[in-house]
């Protein structure tokens, strides 16, 4: 494929991000085995709002990025399993920002992605549901929901 | 200062640079200190973030701006175009199936302000560009304004042979450029334009000289202040003038052609889509938006002329006849959603996926395809109808070596089927069809993927055949890809 934008932007990305980024988060791209960096993989770390249910989590993220980003949007994924109306079993982030067909931009930045992310997971989209146990939940049962979120923030504490 | 003669000797910004560039070749030194140096090189920004490009995050190279205002590198809207139907601005979705010609005002312009960054930009984009075999347009500058510049090439002509791509990259100062007007056909309209200079160059002073900006040009002409490591150049306001009016811009929009005017010059409200005055080609894609990046820029350089410039039109146009330009510069692109499916079922119109126009953009191309016979280069040289019709004067946005005495043939649009083997085709190394090579690294953009989720239904099947043709190594056979189209 073409010599590929994506390590540049990928680059300056990781650039911007050094200079300046939200308190809390973390955003790297991956080590390999032998030392050298693959800019194409990022391991993130999102924390949970504060004065929400999310709060005191650090949820670790992975960012996928292709050959062909920033055309295409970078597949984030959390665990597999995660606890959350608008992430599939697998552990995909189902977000509008991040689908090439609905509100992906070449524009939005990494920093952009991490910050809706983290907006997502306190405002679920109803209408736009990934997983079903989630999705009920949320729809159903209230304080159940509170529960399991409270639960799984606490299964990420803060690494340091 | 020590960066006056960069050839001479190598500053240190450009030998950092060098061991960046022998850091994608893998040098033998140590990983870490590899990344060291790449991370000193990096840490130093040598451009305002005002003209960075918001694809690549890097300084804006050939900058295109699209209807919407929005702008971005050459390469980097390309890239994100879709071959197969409207395309969407990498900034804000807007529509548009139009691949506008790079504002030439706006490469001098950067050129001019950060010449390191810039030159810089231009060897890495370079490389990349003879990886690929194919070359953004060349272009030379006129010593008193960038409208002019596409054309100042004509004296040297007639010495000098058209120059193979590759060699263009090498120097801004050999006479490349887009167009070789060295034909005995062109040769009057060569003259004329030629004249349109002269009539252009005095006409831009005199209204300078006359206003009671005087004192402030000179300013902006001299200083040249300290930014970063390396020299930044002042802008002045001979580079920033309206192709119309030729004063300073004021509320600046960029046409399909990548010529740059008053909002208040070139659109009036009765007649709608404008067409330009220099190059004459049509603005296609609605009436465009005020490309507000430049307007800041212009805001904050020229503070106090363009307050003036706010004051005189203020009073020449009541406010009811902005605000509805402003309206319609918000609407679609000029092409129906609907015509693109027609490509699958091969209805009427023809829509050539892949191949865009090279005279007025247009990806894919809609209607008829007429195909340059005679242009030589790898990417081939296509017009639409209308362009074919009415040869306007933008050309080869690929540095094609094109002639008005070429011989254009009518191709037909592939059917759906053919398309897929063409896909399929493209790893054996098949390039009998040249018009379609340029556009395979492209077609990896288009916006046929998989939903949210891997683990979910590939319904799409286009996506399905799509997405083997990226990775390769998945490849199965052909005719599977199709027996699945076809369920």
């Amino acid at each position: 494929m073409s010599g590929g934008i994506a390590r540049g932007r990928l680059a300056e990305e990781r650039k911007s991000w050094r200079k300046n980024h939200p308190h809390g988060f973390v955003a790297k791209p991956e080590t390999q085995p032998d030392g050298t960096v693959n800019l194409m993989v990022w391991h993130c770390t999102i924390p949970g709002k504060l004065g929400t249910d999310w709060e005191g989590g650090y949820f670790p993220l992975t960012l996928n990025f292709s050959e062909d980003y920033p055309s295409k949007p970078p597949k984030c994924k959390f665990p597999q399993g995660f606890f959350h109306p608008n992430v599939y079993p697998s552990g995909t982030v189902c977000l509008s920002i991040l689908n090439e067909d609905s509100g992906w931009r070449p524009a939005i930045t990494v920093k952009q992605i991490l910050v809706g992310i983290q907006d997502l997971l306190d405002q679920p989209n109803p209408a736009d549901p990934a997983q079903t146990e989630g999705y009920h939940l949320f729809i159903q049962d209230a304080a159940e929901y509170k529960k399991r979120v409270r639960q799984q923030a606490k299964q990420y504490p803060p690494l340091v | 200062m020590e960066k006056k003669d960069n050839n001479k000797i190598p500053s240190t910004e450009e030998s950092k640079m060098q061991s960046r560039c022998d850091n994608n070749k893998k040098t033998p030194s140590p990983k870490h200190l590899q990344q060291i140096e790449e991370d000193n090189v990096r840490e130093e920004k040598d451009f305002l973030d005002e003209f960075q490009c918001s694809v690549c995050l890097d300084l804006l190279y050939k900058p295109v701006v699209l209807a919407c205002g929005h702008l971005s590198c050459f390469w980097c809207v390309l890239h994100s175009m879709n071959m197969l139907q409207e395309s969407q601005c990498p900034i804000c979705r807007h529509l548009f199936n139009h691949f506008p010609s790079v504002c030439q005002l706006l490469h001098f312009l950067l050129k001019k302000m950060y010449p390191i960054a810039y030159r810089r930009r231009e060897r890495e984009v370079g490389e990349e560009e003879k990886k690929m075999g194919h070359f953004s347009p060349q272009f030379v500058h006129h010593p008193f304004g960038s409208h002019s510049g596409e054309e100042m090439d004509f004296p040297s002509n007639s010495l000098h042979v058209p120059i193979h791509p590759q060699n263009k990259l090498c120097s801004d100062g050999c006479f490349s450029e887009e167009k070789e007007p060295s034909s005995s056909g062109n040769f009057a309209k060569a003259i004329a334009h030629r004249e349109d200079n002269m009539k252009i160059v005095p006409s831009a002073l005199s209204s300078i000289s006359e206003g009671s900006t005087n004192a402030a040009i000179e300013n902006c002409n001299l200083i040249r202040t300290e930014f970063g490591h390396g020299i930044k150049t002042q802008a002045s306001v001979v580079d920033l003038l309206c192709a119309g009016c030729k004063k300073l811009l004021f509320r600046p929009v960029v046409l399909n052609c990548g010529h740059v005017y008053c909002e208040s010059c070139i659109i009036s409200p009765m007649q709608g889509i404008p067409r330009c005055q220099i190059c004459r080609s049509l603005h296609p894609n609605g009436i465009p938006s005020v490309c507000l990046v430049l307007e800041n820029f212009l805001e904050q350089q020229f503070s106090e002329i363009y307050a003036e410039r706010r004051q005189v039109l203020a009073k020449q146009t009541d406010c009811s006849s902005s605000a509805h330009t402003q309206q319609l510069g918000t609407q679609s692109s000029s092409v129906s959603t609907t015509v693109y499916p027609s490509w699958i079922f091969g209805n009427e119109p023809k829509v050539h996926i892949g191949v865009g126009c090279d005279s007025c953009g247009m990806i894919p191309i809609i209607g008829k395809r007429y195909k340059c016979k005679d242009c030589s280069e790898e990417i081939g040289f296509d017009v639409c109808e209308s362009c074919h019709d009415n040869p306007s004067e933008v050309s080869g946005r690929f540095n094609q070596q094109h002639k008005p005495e070429h011989n254009f043939e009518i191709v037909q649009p592939h059917c759906f089927g053919e398309f897929i083997q063409m896909l399929n085709l493209d790893h054996s190394d098949d390039s009998e069809d040249d018009g379609h090579d340029f556009l395979a690294p492209v077609l990896s953009d288009d916006a046929l993927q998989d939903g949210e989720d891997s683990s979910n239904d590939l319904s799409d099947v286009s996506a399905l055949v799509l997405s083997d043709d990226v990775a390769p190594d998945q490849e199965d056979d052909p005719n599977v890809k199709l027996t699945r189209y076809h369920q």
